[in-house]
């Protein structure tokens, strides 16, 4: 009798305690609404596994994409293509570059195609020069058909090694070089065809505290700053390099500042650009990037105090500086000029001058940053959570994007077989397996360009100018020299073949 | 349910506590299964074609798994969005391992339930109550799934009959997955995953208890089943040991999902 009592007195009160605060589940809960964050939701939306039953607006649907920030809109990108002869609209500031093989993902979860296709610039070329050296590297799509090796390795790697899916996926890959688009433009892509899809729920919300679940059998409880609380089986880490996920997981990351900020701005050129530039100065790498009409965007990675000065500086100056950084001869204090007999041909093109400024001048510290874990029990991080790294390859976007298309990947096929899309075992555990690969691949690549140009290694004492310069020029020549070489450089450089050949999505 | 000669449950269920354990002793049985509850699912859709969403159509179906062991399949068709699934396995080991990690998805304990009985005894259970009279519809099941059970009996056409008997009329299917009696299969499941590659516990398998597809075709079609769709399973990645499907290959592993017609 007593011990009923006891129990129907503190019953009640629990239960009042949890009906004042209704926990709201749903099946996949995205925390940031960057490109990372938006393109899982597409992606996972593009599957028919997300559907919910009841379509009233009470119940969450089974994808929550939050974001504290408005998400960008199409209509200004659309809008701007009818009335184009009238003003021309002037690109922003930022641009990113995507491979072949994230434009393929973006298509097949059919957020190209909402896009604005006269603002997507592909470029068929590529060139690296630098300022301590005459080496250069031109690479280009064409490249491969001008070299008899190159016809035969992809002969023996076409009819060893591929089936037929991954011999049409390579062919892709290598029919040009990328495309920049503006951050923004994709962005407003996605959320509109994220919208479309109707099987995720967009909320301008900010997460205050998750609650980290302590056994198998429970899950993350996400509170929100309107005090709403949403249970998730699998909570993805999307939120930048702060990411409040990562922390609240306890997943460690490490990582170094390079003592450089990237300012960013979009400029006009004389005439139209179509090579994407990349200069090695000697206070950091400077890349200028084709985009529509005679526009171009500078990606300039310097030191902190240069960069505020170039901030201050007037327009004219600024650009004065800027066309004296990309076009003015380099030193042959290392070594002499190779004669072009040597190089079978001299393929180097300087870029166009600069006239104009078009838009403002943005910094940002850049860093390098790599999560320990990816994944752990019902958590995933993806994008700049996850690795965040130098834009001097404009591969950030790129090696996010994979990890986005093996996560979804794996989240479908998990629907699929009926598993439990958060269980880090037979799931969760894959995605990381396979991310891992990638991003350690891009990383190692980028630091090591990184390091030969600027001459320290992950924050080492400075190796003499001298020695590592006339090493580089040597070893830069040799491979623009040889084009298979320069071909599987490239390969593995831009992570071409590092991508999932199929996607779950578009399979029955 | 006789089990052969040798003492499946000494050698295979009781050393094995994390039989959950994707990386466990039973890592293999998780990769295969994401082969086979795909498989089931895939093929089910096709053969159905339903106007409503896969979620709505499985809705409908009851289950029941044959052997579910530590309820690997069960949990997976339970996720899959199935009615309700129910497994059942003599060895009162396996439903206590599966009753524990049911414990842990609470949404799914709705559905799933485990049984330790046998098939005789559940077939008792339906047609004896009324003198021997075939049971209503609807206390049979739409799904009855029999994996890498038949290879464990000794009278395997007996008990080919006896699932059978379980399969609704004309709507109902079946499943069944096991091991081909083929050199071929002795090479891989034998010499490689018992001895070479340790991937299970030696003594798991017997070669002599393999059957072929067209032995269990032979044995369904005489009790009016159509074949639905077949398909082997292989390991694709050396590396990982993940496995998929090989549509034209049932000389290994293979599935076969058949349909009741009377």
């Amino acid at each position: 009798m007593f011990f009923s009592q006891a129990k129907s007195q503190t019953i009640p009160n629990l239960q009042s305690q949890q009906t004042q605060k209704e926990i709201q589940d749903t099946d996949v809960l995205i925390v940031g609404g960057g490109i990372a964050g938006a393109s899982l939701a597409c992606a996972l939306s593009s599957s028919q596994y997300f559907d919910t039953k009841d379509h009233s607006s009470q119940k969450l649907k089974k994808i929550v994409l939050l974001d504290h920030t408005k998400l960008p809109s199409m209509s200004a990108y659309r809008e701007d293509s009818q009335n184009l002869s009238k003003d021309k609209r002037i690109p922003e500031p930022r641009v990113i570059t995507l491979s072949p093989n994230s434009l393929r993902f973006l298509r097949s979860i059919g957020v190209l195609q909402k896009c604005n296709q006269k603002f997507i610039t592909e470029f068929h070329d590529m060139l690296v020069y630098e300022e301590m050296g005459n080496a250069y590297m031109r690479f280009g799509s064409q490249n491969r058909q001008q070299s008899s090796m190159i016809q035969f390795q992809e002969y023996l790697m076409k009819n060893l090694l591929f089936n037929e899916e991954q011999r049409q996926v390579f062919e892709e890959s290598q029919s040009h070089m990328g495309a920049s688009v503006e951050n923004n433009h994709l962005l407003a892509g996605l959320v509109e065809r994220t919208q479309e899809l109707n099987k995720c729920q967009i909320l301008q919300r900010k997460v205050v505290k998750i609650e980290v679940p302590k056994s198998q059998s429970e899950k993350p409880i996400v509170e929100l700053d309107d005090g709403t609380l949403i249970r998730a089986k699998l909570v993805i880490g999307s939120d930048g390099e702060k990411s409040k996920v990562r922390e609240e997981f306890g997943i460690r990351a490490s990582g170094y500042s390079y003592g450089q900020n990237g300012l960013v701005c979009t400029v006009r050129t004389i005439r139209p650009n179509t090579i994407a530039y990349q200069r090695f100065l000697r206070t950091g790498p400077l890349a200028l990037l084709p985009l529509w009409d005679n526009h171009s965007s500078i990606v300039w990675s310097c030191p902190p105090e240069l960069s505020k000065d170039l901030i201050d500086v007037s327009e004219d100056k600024f650009v004065e500086l800027l066309n004296q950084a990309l076009q003015k001869s380099s030193d042959h204090s290392l070594m002499g000029q190779i004669p072009d007999r040597v190089l079978k041909r001299n393929t180097f093109e300087l870029p166009p001058i600069i006239d104009k400024l078009e838009t403002k001048r943005f910094a940002f510290p850049l860093s390098l940053l790599q999560s320990e874990n990816l994944a752990a029990q019902r958590v995933a991080l993806i994008g700049d959570a996850a690795h965040r790294v130098h834009p001097l390859a404009g591969q950030g976007m790129n090696i996010g994007l994979t990890g986005v298309a093996y996560l979804a990947n794996q989240v479908v096929q998990a629907k699929k077989c009926g598993l439990d899309i958060g269980d880090y075992g037979n799931v969760l555990s894959d995605y990381e397996r396979k991310e891992n690969i990638n991003a350690k691949m891009m990383i190692s690549s980028i630091e090591f360009v990184k390091a030969s140009y600027s001459g320290r290694i992950y924050g080492s004492e400075r190796i003499a100018d001298s020695t590592l310069g006339v090493l580089r020029n040597v070893f830069i020549d040799l491979i623009q020299t040889s084009n298979i070489a320069k071909y599987n450089f490239m390969n593995y450089a831009s992570g071409n073949l590092n991508h999932p050949i199929t996607y779950e999505w578009q399979k029955n | 349910m006789k089990f052969s000669s040798r003492q499946v449950e000494d050698i295979i269920i009781i050393p094995q506590y994390d039989w959950w354990s994707p990386t466990g002793p039973q890592g293999s049985l998780h990769k295969f299964n994401k082969v086979r509850a795909n498989f089931i699912r895939k093929n089910l859709m096709n053969d159905a074609m339903p106007i409503e969403t896969q979620e709505e159509y499985f809705s409908k179906f009851r289950v029941l798994d044959i052997g579910c062991g530590a309820g690997i399949l069960s949990e997976s068709l339970g996720r899959l969005g199935m009615g309700s699934v129910t497994g059942i396995d003599p060895t009162d080991k396996c439903v206590e391992l599966a009753q524990a990690h049911l414990k842990l998805d609470a949404d799914l304990a709705k559905k799933v339930t485990y049984k330790n009985t046998t098939v005789e005894a559940l077939i008792d259970e339906k047609f004896n109550t009324n003198n021997n009279q075939s049971p209503h519809k609807d206390e049979l099941y739409d799904l009855v799934c029999c994996s890498e059970v038949i290879e464990h009996v000794n009278d395997q056409q007996e008990f080919l009959r006896k699932c059978a008997k379980l399969v609704k009329p004309e709507t109902g299917y079946f499943f069944l997955s096991t091991i081909a009696k083929t050199p071929e299969s002795y090479f891989l499941t034998i010499l490689m995953a018992e001895y070479v590659l340790r991937l299970v516990p030696k003594g798991t398998h017997e070669w002599n208890q393999y059957i072929n597809v067209e032995d269990i075709e032979g044995a369904l079609s005489s009790q009016a089943f159509r074949t639905v769709a077949k398909a082997g399973a292989m390991v694709t990645n050396p590396l990982t040991m993940e496995m998929d499907e090989f549509p034209n290959w049932l000389r290994g592993n293979y599935m076969i999902l058949s349909k009741r017609l009377i």
